[in-house]
């Protein structure tokens, strides 16, 4: 038990205290693979700079689907070594029948020709940049084996394949940081996509609609550290 | 060392905003993208107009989208060139002139909606192809030349891209006409690794060109009476060196 003679050193106390009645050993760190993510909206309108990890879990009633960071802009109380960075996108619905015969009508022409094509993905701790990538959604590639979609023929002459094109989806195309980055706990970052050229307005406006919004995402792949408990 | 670097060192140790002793490596890119001339070009010259200066060609500024060195010439801090990144990219179709972005009439050979951005660009896409096969990569350090590449634009693909399983159909009527899309290897594997890599000096001049000896750049297709507009980009993939903070 401490003595009288420690209550002066806050520090000791705590320590002590903590080693005996804690619920973590702060000497002691166990480390594990983990994916910090965040999803933001993209407006239809598109947006000169897209903010993630700005919400944390919780807020604003951001769900686990949205971002599974603990703190907004920190990793809360564990240490984060970040080993990949990973774009992503979702749509709550991918169904796109009928298909009438032109690109726009599938997300293909983003791809190819529109949002997926541009904007400038930063990485900053402390206002020093680490990571900054051009054209992110190709260079930072979900790179997660996701699902492939097959389709031929058409029901009339109107109709035909619908087009198929999609992020880089092989593991080993995956963005490494060379060396990792190491963030402490508690330690403030900002990540953004920006479009310092222009917005870029969506064009599948057929799929993407105010009712089936596009969700773009960044994961930080990586190690987390955190006390043994 | 003289006295003024000795005291400036000692300054800079107590109340400097770095540590010029340590440095940290951290993975880098440096790229520049510069504007296709419609006309037809015999050479496309790179990192000569830094981010804010204006693209001679698109007359407009450049951001960091195009760009992200601050100097003419020069890479803002040392740098390893570990990979070397080309890239003939058509703009976002939203960043097009308005001819392209126009409405088309239809009827055989044209489309029915601009909003099909595949079948739109389907002619700079079939033109395009052909600059793949040509141009000579020239990389100088100084006088001297590190880097001589012939048809770059293959040779040294980004190693990056969207995975492609279909572009359209061939279906007839709205279908018409046939999509045509062009793409270098998406396969960072295929990227030119340089061996041994090469140390940049800060602030070390240097020049890269594309050069077209045998004749200009394919004279690029207009879409409604406007010029597609596409980039060329350089990429110098490796590690910075930069002071710790």
């Amino acid at each position: 038990m401490p003595s009288i003679n420690d209550l002066g050193l806050s520090k000791p106390t705590v320590a002590r205290l903590q080693s005996q009645f804690g619920t973590l050993d702060l000497n002691r760190l166990q480390v594990q693979r983990k994916q910090f993510y965040s999803y933001v909206t993209y407006p239809l309108a598109g947006a000169a700079q897209l903010n993630f990890f700005g919400q944390a879990v919780g807020n604003n009633g951001s769900t686990l689907e949205d971002t599974n960071i603990p703190v907004q802009g920190s990793f809360g109380t564990s240490h984060f070594l970040i080993k990949g960075v990973e774009i992503k996108y979702k749509l709550p619905s991918y169904n796109v029948t009928p298909y009438i015969g032109t690109d726009y009508t599938t997300l293909t022409s983003e791809m190819l020709g529109g949002l997926f094509t541009a904007g400038i993905f930063e990485f900053s701790v402390n206002a020093k940049t680490y990571i900054q990538v051009n054209k992110p959604f190709m260079q930072l590639p979900p790179a997660d084996g996701r699902v492939s979609f097959y389709a031929a023929g058409g029901p009339d002459a109107n109709t035909a394949a619908e087009p198929n094109v999609d992020m880089n989806a092989r593991s080993e195309n995956r963005y490494l940081c060379d060396p990792e980055i190491f963030i402490l706990s508690q330690q403030n970052f900002s990540c953004s996509i920006n479009f310092p050229s222009g917005s870029i307005p969506v064009r599948a406006a057929s799929i993407i609609t105010s009712g089936n919004p596009l969700r773009v995402g960044v994961v930080l792949d990586g190690y987390e550290f955190r006390p043994v408990q | 060392m003289t006295k003024a670097q000795l005291a400036v060192n000692a300054i800079q140790e107590k109340y400097g905003t770095f540590d010029p002793s340590k440095m940290q490596v951290q993975r880098w890119q440096y790229y520049d993208n510069v504007r296709l001339p419609a006309a037809g070009t015999n050479r496309l010259t790179f990192f000569t107009n830094p981010i804010g200066a204006t693209d001679p060609v698109s007359t407009l500024g450049k951001t960091l989208e195009e760009t992200n060195v601050r100097r003419s010439g020069e890479l803002d801090e040392a740098f390893v060139i570990m990979a070397v990144k080309t890239e003939i990219s058509i703009l976002p179709i939203t960043r097009q002139p308005s001819g392209v972005q126009t409405t088309l009439s239809g009827g055989a050979g044209t489309l029915a909606t601009s909003d099909a951005v595949v079948q739109a660009l389907t002619p700079i896409h079939a033109l395009l192809r052909d600059l793949y096969y040509r141009g000579v990569l020239s990389v100088s350090f100084g006088q001297k030349q590190y880097i001589q590449i012939e048809q770059p634009f293959q040779m040294c693909p980004p190693g990056y891209g969207p995975t492609i399983r279909s572009i359209s159909s061939n279906g007839a009527g709205l279908f018409f006409p046939l999509s045509n899309y062009v793409r270098p290897s998406n396969d960072p594997r295929d990227v030119y690794q340089m061996t041994p890599p090469i140390m940049v000096e800060k602030g070390q001049t240097f020049s890269s060109t594309v050069d077209f000896y045998n004749a200009n750049t394919p004279t690029i297709t207009t879409i409604n009476g406007a010029a597609v507009a596409v980039n060329v980009g350089l990429t110098f993939d490796g590690y910075v060196l930069r002071p710790i903070q």
